[in-house]
């Protein structure tokens, strides 16, 4: 019976220490073992958890040193008759400042194995920095668990909290006391939070300070409470048992499995799920018939399996799962007892899986491919998943193909991408689609290939992955594509090249602008539109001489944006030279080109264009001068409103003139100058109108005379009083006391 | 159509759904998502209006404590898909009170959660131990432990989980997290993102309220649930709403500026720099010296500082140009050895040095568009069991990270954190905030 309690003891040990990771390292196998540490608060303590393979027959002395050299020795507490994860509490009266630290366990006595709880950091660390130390000698990644009593401040601090707790008439000042306390309380504070668990309104806050402190105290405490509490309180403290896995709570728990009260007996199943031991799994499997809560055991003995599984208790884990699959459980049991045998299982269950995955039974599918997508990360399940892929029928090989890429591991690339090439329609199409989320070469090349696929839907697929490409690799797909002599590859390698922003490509669409098929050259062209830079626009330029037709709108408007991207001051003269030789179409097209390029001599081509014969070219000149935005349009479009003969056309420019008044970004003086040279001009109603209605933007007595003028106009009379209504409003504002 | 006339046909533009026959149904009435929405706020609607508008998904209940609220959102639906029918008529969605009684339904696919954030992560675990994929709004838990939970829960039962994170979805932002885990910028130096005050306070406050008479049709002690007790008062829940999350301010409901807009900050910056299954390994405090406002380190030395309001960065901290205009939410300031550029949405165009960066990113547009292809890419996860782009754990770290925020802030001190084993280093206090106290008989 000793050695099975002792194995109890060692397991318990394991489980607990392995629960976070921490592993049991016995005292004896050393001289000493320590840890240097860095305290960031002022403490008055320090507390180490202290595994024993034998209840109440070990011991050992805890020091506390300045540090790893041990020069000056700061506290020291021998304890002997440690029980299995007993607290060793160090305490000395006035607390420690922040600084380094470093501490020791030595000196063990007994037959027994005692030691301290250490785990790995997952980092190699650097001298000097905090670490665990074996015989005097640092380890760097690796640390020891251990505790610090907060001193000074936060020791009163506690003890006023406890005050309140006890005293207070207040919910309120209670509720903050059991929040603090969760925090910072100690032992000291267990008892005033013990007497709270009865308590309905402070139940919960209580539990879980008493769940936070997590010493042997508490858990007691907690178990005691399973015997004087009832409904809703006492699962709560089921829940916590669960929470901080006690051990010593499982047989307690085991018997409660058949409450009378369901709900206790649930919550003791899931309790015993979450504290996941092997006597705890026991209990749990031996009540799945025996008990009314089943789904509640059920959803423990997950939970249980889960936890044996973060454990490394594969073994374990997988006789759990398997058991529950012998049963007739609940779909979303099934479900997840699958899901856990399938991972259980590791490397050696991909024959599980795929057992799985072949069958008709929709949940057993899809469970295998959530595993698939989800789990058993590693080359090794990759490589058995792609093998198995010849053995499947094209239904579940489109499955499996899309899972493996979802699953991202490179070791199935270069068989998917065989698969892509020779699969079924379907299969290939799934994988084109599906394979850029590799991101490698290989699979660009790929893609490259399938574009002159003789399947249609293939080469759409191709082409769309790789516009969509994230990186710049398929840019330089683009790039080789653009010498291509196949049609459909250029078209479309242009139009990847606009779509991705790839201005390398830039001087290759000059070329392919000059294209005999109009298609290519207008394709082209719209890349231009984007892409082209101050190199391209020479070349762009001359071709305004060469094309015609749909080929020249392109060009126009690819220029447009070239000229504006690139602010081509020297393109004017440029445009000059084609002048003289250019028709009529051609005209029009450098003149609207022209308006593009801002600068004074632009503008003065634009108005030369005005002494045109052809009406056209007069109108299209007249219309880029109106809309010049450069402060060169001013005085030459009232110049325009004053002089021009036809009137429509001079209408045309004082409406433009006009309408510069409505440009906020242009100084107030120069607006109010704009509306007042207009006014001596403006002689219909619309013009009024719109006089009117930018005077009142406006601000100044200026504006307001202006305004004023039209108050016994007839016809713009109510637009004038709202003008003069709104110029006043601003007036008054700017008057008010405390305007800015 | 049989089932396999279908898996032909499905291959191409969708992925092969099996979901009817999963749920041991003879034969399914349609191959769409059935969907309840559990929590019709503002938030919730704008997930109903998603569903609603989807070919793909069918709602078939919704769910709130508000009876206002549930019933406004049960016209809603019916009136929607009325207007699909022949007749004109709908009355195919039920309306619930308690979320149990949703999740219990054996038709339903999926839920999305949009209640106060003290239910997220319990309504979440219980979805998923229910067989449902669940869409569930950040952040995904309150507490470290509760998120921790929640995202083996979802492991353990096979579910697909998404994180209502949706600003890494949206094109822009996507393309420069890309980039900038690929080196686009080079080592990133720092990151800069927003953190709100409440009450003058950094962390979430616990204000004492004054009860007030509890509204006709709202089970309080539902919407409080497993959150400590206290009494209603409008400032927590009231009709019309007054804006979104208006809970948040509690520590018991919410997480404040994590609720705001932290969660989604801290997803995409998690997102850029590789860690969205990470975390810091260091909360530097400003008490500390060492950085003016609060900041965390990560294991490359790279700080991400939180700042008030975006003037702070240049005011305190010289890294951007001076005339980096710094604007919007959600989303943070990347400044690298080679250049710097912004995620946030609703500031304007993103910003950024040198103009090469731009070019480099292939960013054609700088505009962070509303669009986003977040919810369609949880639908298509559910099809295929595949992992949507914000699963459960980056949901839980990009949550995590706030909350590792507020310990700083509540404890007032530099802190040190291993992302590995989720525990402060040394700290006792601290790593007691990791959880809260939850009322019974509620747990995960």
């Amino acid at each position: 019976m000793e050695h099975v309690r002792r194995a109890c003891s060692l397991l318990g040990l394991l489980v607990a220490g392995a629960a976070l990771a921490w592993e049991g390292v016995p005292l004896n196998d050393h001289e000493r073992l320590g840890q240097r540490f860095t305290a960031l608060y002022p403490f008055v303590g320090l507390t180490v958890k202290v595994p024993s393979w034998l209840d109440s027959e070990g011991g050992l002395t805890l020091t506390l040193w300045d540090g790893p050299n041990r020069d000056r020795q700061l506290a020291q507490e021998v304890r002997t008759d440690i029980q299995d994860n007993a607290e060793v509490l160090l305490e000395w009266t006035d607390a420690l400042p922040v600084g380094s630290y470093y501490w020791e366990v030595h000196d063990r006595t007994g037959q027994t194995r005692v030691g301290l709880y250490g785990t790995r950091t997952g980092e190699e660390g650097e001298e000097g920095e905090d670490c665990a130390y074996f015989d005097g000698e640092p380890r760097h990644g690796y640390r020891f668990k251990f505790g610090i009593v907060p001193g000074g401040l936060y020791r009163d601090e506690q003890t006023r909290w406890i005050a309140v707790l006890r005293g207070s008439d207040s919910k309120w000042d209670r509720e903050e006391a059991c929040r603090k306390l969760a925090v910072l309380g100690g032992p000291d504070a267990v008892p005033a939070l013990a007497e709270l668990l009865v308590d309905q309104e402070h139940h919960h806050l209580a539990r879980h300070a008493l769940q936070m402190m997590d010493s042997q105290t508490s858990r007691a405490v907690l178990r005691e409470a399973l015997a004087l509490l009832e409904g809703e309180l006492k699962i709560g403290v089921i829940d916590s048992l669960g929470e901080i896995r006690d051990v010593q709570a499982v047989p307690l728990l085991r018997g409660l499995l058949r409450d009378t009260d369901l709900n206790v007996a649930a919550a003791s199943a899931k309790a015993l799920g979450k504290i996941a031991t092997r006597s705890s799994s026991r209990a749990l499997r031996r009540s799945l018939f025996r008990c009314q809560v089943q789904r509640a055991i059920y959803s423990g003995m997950i939970d249980c399996g889960n936890r044996f599984m973060e454990e490394g208790r594969w073994t374990a884990a997988k006789r759990l799962y398997d058991e529950i699959l012998r049963t007739e459980s609940p779909s979303v049991i099934r479900e997840a007892a699958l899901r856990g045998a399938m991972v259980a299982r590791r490397d050696r269950g991909v024959p599980f899986l795929l057992r799985h995955l072949r069958g008709e039974d929709p949940l057993e599918v899809n469970t295998a491919l959530w595993v698939i997508q989800h789990e058993l990360p590693g080359e090794r399940v990759t490589r058995a998943l792609v093998d198995a892929l010849a053995g499947l029928n094209q239904d579940k090989q489109l499955l499996l193909c899309r899972a493996l890429c979802s699953r991202q591991d490179s070791a199935a690339l270069d068989r998917l991408i065989l698969w892509g090439r020779a699969g079924d329609k379907a299969l290939r199409v799934a994988l084109v689609g599906a394979l850029p989320g590799f991101r490698d070469r290989s699979v660009l090349e790929f893609l490259v290939e399938m574009l002159s696929d003789p399947e249609e839907e293939i080469s759409r697929a191709a082409r769309e992955s790789i516009a969509n490409w994230p990186g710049p690799e398929a840019d330089f797909q683009a790039m080789l594509l653009l010498n291509s002599s196949a049609i459909e590859d250029l078209l479309f390698a242009m139009r990847l090249a606009r779509v991705r922003f790839v201005k390398e490509a830039a001087p290759h669409l000059l070329r392919w602008a000059e294209h005999e098929e109009e298609l290519v050259s207008v394709t082209a062209l719209a890349g231009l539109r984007d892409l082209a830079g101050p190199g391209e626009i020479p070349g762009m330029l001359r071709l305004l001489t060469l094309v015609n037709g749909s080929r020249l709108i392109a060009l126009e408007e690819a220029l447009r944006f070239a000229l504006g991207r690139t602010e081509g001051v020297l393109a004017t003269e440029d445009l000059i030279v084609l002048w003289s030789g250019a028709d009529q179409e051609l005209k029009k097209t450098l003149l609207r080109l022209v308006g593009v390029v801002p600068g004074e001599r632009s503008f003065e081509t634009l108005v030369q264009a005005l002494d045109e014969e052809n009406q056209e070219i007069r109108s299209t000149a007249l219309r880029l001068v109106c809309d010049w935005k450069g402060p060169e349009g001013e005085e030459a479009l009232l110049r325009l409103a004053r002089e021009w003969e036809e009137e429509p056309e001079r209408l045309l420019c004082l409406r433009s003139y006009l309408r510069r008044a409505g440009r906020t970004e242009l100084p107030m003086r120069q607006r109010l100058d704009v509306c007042a040279e207009a006014a001596s001009l403006v002689e219909r109603d619309e013009e009024k109108r719109l006089l009117l209605g930018l005077l009142g933007t406006l601000d100044g007595l200026e504006a307001l005379k202006l305004a004023s003028m039209y108050l016994e106009d007839l016809n713009v009379k109510e637009e004038a009083k709202t003008a003069v209504r709104q110029i006043e409003e601003r007036l008054l504002d700017l008057e008010a006391p405390g305007s800015p | 159509m049989t089932r396999r006339d279908f898996l032909k046909g499905a291959a191409v533009t969708s992925s092969l759904w099996v979901g009817p026959w999963a749920r041991g149904l003879a034969e399914a009435p349609s191959e769409r998502i059935t969907v309840a929405v559990i929590g019709c706020g503002l938030m919730g609607m704008g997930h109903l209006n998603r569903c609603l508008g989807d070919p793909g998904v069918q709602v078939l209940a919704v769910c709130d404590v508000d009876r206002t609220r549930r019933e406004d959102a049960q016209g809603r639906v019916e009136s929607v898909y009325a207007d699909k029918t022949a007749s004109g008529h709908f009355r195919g969605c039920k309306a619930y009170n308690d979320y149990r009684d949703v999740i219990a339904r054996p038709d339903l696919d999926a839920v999305l959660i949009a209640t106060p954030d003290h239910w997220h992560a319990i309504i979440s675990a219980h979805a998923a131990q229910s067989g449902k994929d669940v869409y569930c709004e950040k952040p995904i838990s309150i507490t470290i432990q509760e998120g921790r939970r929640l995202s083996e829960v979802i492991g353990s039962h096979a579910r697909v989980f998404q994180t209502g994170t949706q600003y890494r979805s949206r094109p822009v932002v996507r393309r420069i997290c890309q980039c900038v885990r690929e080196g686009v910028l080079g080592r990133v130096k720092h990151v800069f993102t927003l953190w709100s005050r409440v009450q003058g306070s950094l962390a979430p406050v616990n204000p004492m309220l004054p009860a007030e008479p509890v509204p006709e049709g709202l089970d309080w002690d539902l919407w409080v649930g497993p959150a400590p007790w206290r009494p209603y008062n409008s400032a927590y829940h009231r009709n019309p709403p007054p804006g979104v999350v208006p809970w948040a301010f509690c520590e018991d409901f919410g997480v404040a500026s994590v609720t705001w807009h932290h969660s989604h900050s801290a997803d995409v910056i998690q997102y850029g720099l590789g860690q969205e299954k990470g975390g810091p390994i260091e909360i530097l405090h400003p008490s500390s010296g060492e950085f003016p406002t609060l900041t965390y380190r990560y294991g490359n030395g790279t700080l991400l500082h939180l700042v008030e309001h975006w003037g702070r960065v240049g005011d305190l901290y010289d890294v951007l140009p001076k005339d980096a205009k710094l604007a919007g939410n959600f989303g943070g300031v990347f400044v690298g050895e080679r250049g710097w550029i912004t995620t946030m949405y609703g500031g304007g165009p993103i910003e950024g040095g040198p103009e090469g960066i731009f070019e480099e990113m292939g960013l054609k547009n700088r505009e962070v568009s509303g669009a986003n292809d977040h919810h369609a890419n949880w639908f298509q996860c559910i099809k295929t069991r595949g992992r949507p782009s914000s699963d459960e754990e980056i949901g839980h770290r990009s949550a995590s990270l706030g909350h590792l925020a507020i310990a700083a802030f509540k404890l007032e001190r530099s802190l040190k954190w291993d992302p590995v084993k989720e525990e402060f280093l040394g700290d006792e206090q601290a790593n007691r905030l990791r959880s809260k106290a939850t009322r019974q008989p509620w747990s995960m």
